[in-house]
């Protein structure tokens, strides 16, 4: 009887095994993810792998790249989780053997770099900001780093006569960097800062801390925090009676529906999508994940679309050369060599050497529930 | 300064509440079965989640998603004593056995929620909560609702027990259920009373909690902690103790970090228990205990 057991587990063992591995070419080129498909953050998971999808498919629906078809293997972080991240770029690098990697937030993706660089795998980042990603062999950013965006908002509020700063962050690298580098360029601009707080990941209660920043009588409190927690910080500052601005770098729909009407007049600054844009693609792809996913892209979306198009233009260009597009070094040396790719943003993304990229940013207001554009940030 | 006290006072009283509301309903658990219901967390969480569930699953009114709730947690809590703790019990299980079923319980349950609802925060719409701001101090709607219902419930509590029959009886088996038998008491009827009772008592704290900061998974864990930091503060087997355990440490953990940085506010609540068990063991309103219980 046992032993029927045993032989009746392997069998269906692998027929499912059989069954779950897609038909695809025998040479289909596999591209990593490593994203928050799960936890707090489960909505970045899926906006991501959206646009990334969005972009595979395309690709595969107008022949592939030169007949070979693209396979997004995607890893979850569980919302930020450094371990996550290592056991991720493990399983995409010795069992997947992928040599390109999307990846997202700013631990699990630094957790998981050493394991990246020492395959030599290219990570493309479009969703971390922190300014610790930048200035690293084998990691580049379609996404603005955290501190630039953090002084670009809070020089639009000194410019208006704030004074006093007040900062919350997030505890992980994303957070403590961009205060790291906000706090000298506050002061330099002559402003003093009056409180400074901290929160955990994913927490829904902030009483404490906003006591404290409420009673250091600030001119502005800027988050640099995202997600949900923005919309807790949010929602409860204002319970509490603190009413000067609140202003950050992010803003999400599952953010602004923890806070309701407390986010009006929430200001942030951060990449730019123009949802009306007259661009060509910029203005197809908005329609066609439209149409795909029932709700319009946000940057996360379009970040991780272009970084399969970015993807798909290296191996072309591999290609012609007669090199190996699954050698990560050859990607690498021509992305530096090429620097220049055309973005879904309209026009081109530049590379630059540490790693960054140059694109749109704007300063957004939260009115009726819903971002508005307020300036254009050269 | 003075501000900051007094904002964090309030901030203390409005916690302080929930935690004397989540404190009573685990001491009446606890003074009459003599059960450490450590998984007492889990019906807490299912409370919110089932709230969350009717209120925007289902899109109920949340008058009536409210009280669906409170049920539902009653329902768990029941079942919790009927399939695992009397089966225990008759099997002579020491009080560390039940224990570790209890937070087995507690594990098994609040991975299925997180399963099923993913461990995001879930928040629920339709309490109309507006901000009052007195001077320096701002509190909402919600804040004050969360102290009149928890002091509410304290006083419908004791008048239950001291009042009717039924409460009277619970009362009589907390004292000595041997003797309560004797004189006629089905303590078994009156053990699965305790849990409907303690479990209905958790649900509106829960609920109160998720209207104001969302429900995770793990949002039981915490507060049974704090609710039994409170029971052994107040004294085990005092509920008017545990509500004043409860209230002690919303105010501490708010006081305390007036000295220390936010990030330390969960230890306050320990290092409370700490300072208790080492001077006072028998918390502030208990009595010697007669028997090691946990």
């Amino acid at each position: 009887m046992r032993r029927w057991a045993g032989l009746l587990a392997s069998v269906f063992c692998l027929s499912v095994t059989l069954g779950l591995t897609p038909v695809y070419g025998a040479e289909a080129y596999k591209l990593g993810a490593i994203l928050a498909m799960t936890g707090p953050g489960a909505y970045y998971g899926r906006v991501m792998s959206r646009g990334a999808l969005l972009a595979m498919e395309e690709v595969n629906a107008k022949g592939g790249i030169d007949g070979t078809n693209l396979e997004l293997v995607i890893e979850d972080h569980k919302s930020g989780q450094p371990k996550e991240g290592v056991n991720a770029i493990n399983k995409l690098v010795n069992i997947d053997k992928v040599s390109f990697i999307l990846t997202s937030y700013s631990a699990p993706t630094l957790a998981a770099y050493p394991i990246a660089a020492e395959h030599k795998v290219l990570m493309l980042n479009g969703g971390g900001w922190s300014p610790d990603l930048v200035g690293k062999a084998y990691l580049f950013n379609n996404r603005m780093v955290g501190s630039y965006l953090g002084q670009v908002v809070t020089e639009h509020v000194f410019r208006r006569g704030a004074r006093k700063l007040a900062m919350i962050y997030r505890n992980d690298p994303s957070g403590i960097t961009v205060r790291d580098q906000v706090r000298p360029f506050w002061e330099k601009l002559g402003g003093s800062i009056v409180a400074t707080e901290v929160h955990e990941l994913g927490a829904t209660d902030y009483a404490a801390q906003l006591a404290k920043l409420k009673a250091a009588r600030p001119d502005v409190v800027a988050t640099w925090s995202y997600g949900k927690d923005l919309g807790f910080i949010v929602k409860q500052a204002r319970d509490l009676g603190i009413t000067v601005p609140l202003v950050g770098i992010d803003w999400t729909p599952d953010g602004q529906a923890v806070a309701g009407a407390a986010m009006e007049g929430y200001e942030y600054a951060s990449d730019y999508l123009d949802p009306e844009s007259k661009e060509e693609w910029t203005a197809r792809f908005i329609r066609d994940y439209k149409r795909k996913y029932g709700e319009p892209p946000d940057f996360y979306a379009a970040n991780y679309y272009e970084g399969v198009y970015i993807l798909a233009e290296l191996i072309k260009e591999i290609r012609a050369k007669g090199g190996d597009p699954r050698s990560g070094a050859q990607l690498q040396q021509v992305l530096l060599a090429r620097r220049k790719f055309p973005s879904v943003y309209g026009g081109a993304i530049t590379f630059n050497d540490d790693g960054t990229s140059a694109k749109p940013v704007a300063i957004f207001e939260v009115k009726a529930g819903k971002p508005t554009v307020k300036a254009l940030v050269k | 300064m003075l501000e900051l006290f007094a904002q964090l006072t309030v901030n203390g009283l409005v916690s302080g509440s929930l935690f004397a509301l989540l404190a009573i309903s685990f001491g009446v658990i606890l003074g009459t079965t003599r059960t450490f219901h450590f998984a007492h967390g889990i019906v807490y969480t299912t409370a919110a989640y089932a709230a969350y569930g009717f209120a925007e699953g289902l899109s109920l009114p949340l008058w009536l998603a409210a009280p669906l709730a409170v049920v539902a947690a009653a329902l768990l809590g029941v079942g919790i004593e009927a399939l695992v703790y009397q089966p225990l019990r008759r099997l002579y299980a020491s009080p560390l056995t039940v224990l570790i079923a209890s937070l087995g319980v507690l594990i098994i349950v609040e991975n299925a929620i997180a399963i099923f609802f993913s461990t995001d925060a879930k928040i629920i719409g339709g309490f109309p909560s507006r901000p009052i701001v007195l001077g320096e101090v701002a509190f909402t709607t919600l804040h004050l609702t969360m102290v009149l219902v928890s002091w509410g419930l304290f006083f419908v509590l004791l008048a239950y027990l001291y009042r009717t029959k039924a409460g009277k009886a619970m009362l009589a088996v907390a004292v000595s259920p041997e003797m309560a038998e004797i004189v006629g008491i089905d303590t078994r009827r009156v053990f699965l009373r305790a849990f409907a009772l303690g479990s209905a008592l958790v649900a509106p704290a829960a609920i109160l909690y998720t209207l104001d900061k969302g429900a995770t998974p793990d949002m039981g864990v915490t507060a049974v902690l704090m609710a039994a930091i409170a029971v052994i503060v107040g004294g085990v087997g005092s509920l008017p103790g545990a509500a004043l355990g409860g209230l002690i440490i919303g105010l501490a953990r708010n006081w305390g970090i007036w000295l220390v940085p936010s990030e330390w506010q969960s230890a306050i609540a320990f290092g409370i228990l700490l300072v208790v068990i080492v001077f006072r063991p028998t918390g502030l309103f208990g009595v010697k205990l007669r028997k090691a219980e946990v």
